[in-house]
């Protein structure tokens, strides 16, 4: 269930004032539950879970330093991304002139193709996700 | 080694052109091979650590399409977003206004951290990839 508020924008140009919806504020899943989960379900032991996440973790940097991209299956893949400064000629951008190295995520097949609107239900609330029992779940039917 | 081509990008304001170092395009290291890497520094099985990044993927699905944030310690959290269709009245707006389900990855505090060290370090190796290799070096995806 995405709970979804509804929020006022003021259009830059014309002034005039629009509706959208934003998601509401969402519950964690963090990663004691994550290890439970997947704990019960491949029968591993919660500590092995852990030590595979843990090791996630620094494969992940390792890669990303290296100048690696790490593909997580279908789901997605972490890649390194950078920001320079900027020069008036090519020969003049040197190493140095990069200012930051950042981790990004971009989406897999997997996300691409079922987390979009038709297969998701959604139901109106205020910020924090909060709605009265009577509130129905509305889908949007086919893709 | 971080591989980086330099790109010329445009300041739409006052219509300048600068170059930039960008990231150059690079080859994914597939789920197997990231196996391997995990199974090198832990004792646990190799069927096991596959399992578990099997799962994994499955369960940041599921949480992502039942509208949560899965928050995975250090390596970081992904949160769904929506973008939406505009509405004259706060009534007109409901979920057929909703387009796209988003997701955003941020990673964590340690992760970002541990780059911004390294390349403030200069433990960070960075080569000039030059267009003409990029030709020469072909189809890599």
């Amino acid at each position: 269930m995405i709970n979804y508020q509804v929020i006022p924008r003021r259009h830059l140009q014309s002034g005039k004032k629009y509706y959208y919806a934003q998601i509401a504020k969402v519950q964690p899943f963090g990663i004691d539950a994550i290890i439970e989960v997947i704990s019960v379900r491949t029968t591993i032991a919660s500590a092995d879970v852990k030590a595979v996440l843990d090791a996630l973790q620094n494969v992940t940097l390792r890669l990303v330093r290296e100048g690696h991209s790490l593909r997580l299956g279908d789901l997605g893949s972490f890649r390194p991304t950078l920001t320079s400064k900027g020069k008036d000629e090519p020969e003049q951008v040197k190493a140095s002139d990069i200012k930051s190295v950042r981790v990004r995520f971009t989406r897999g097949a997997w996300l691409s193709k079922n987390l979009v609107p038709a297969y998701c239900q959604f139901r109106r609330t205020d910020a924090n996700g909060f709605a009265a029992a009577s509130t129905p779940v509305e889908t949007v039917g086919e893709a | 080694m971080i591989k980086y081509v330099i790109q010329p990008k445009r300041n739409m304001r006052n219509n300048t052109v600068k170059y930039y170092a960008q990231i150059a395009p690079i080859n994914a290291t597939d789920l197997s091979e990231v196996a391997s890497q995990i199974e090198a520094q832990s004792t646990v099985s190799t069927a096991d650590v596959k399992g578990v990044l099997d799962q994994l993927q499955i369960v940041i699905q599921e949480q992502l399409r039942a509208g949560r944030s899965v928050r995975l310690g250090d390596l970081g959290s992904f949160r769904p977003t929506l973008s939406s269709t505009r509405s004259d009245a706060e009534a007109n707006v409901s979920a057929k206004n909703i387009k796209k389900v988003n997701v955003i990855y941020t990673p964590s505090g340690a992760l970002r951290r541990a780059l911004k060290s390294a390349l403030t370090s200069r433990s960070l190796q960075f080569e000039l990839v030059k267009p003409k290799e990029q030709a020469e070096e072909g189809g890599e995806a």
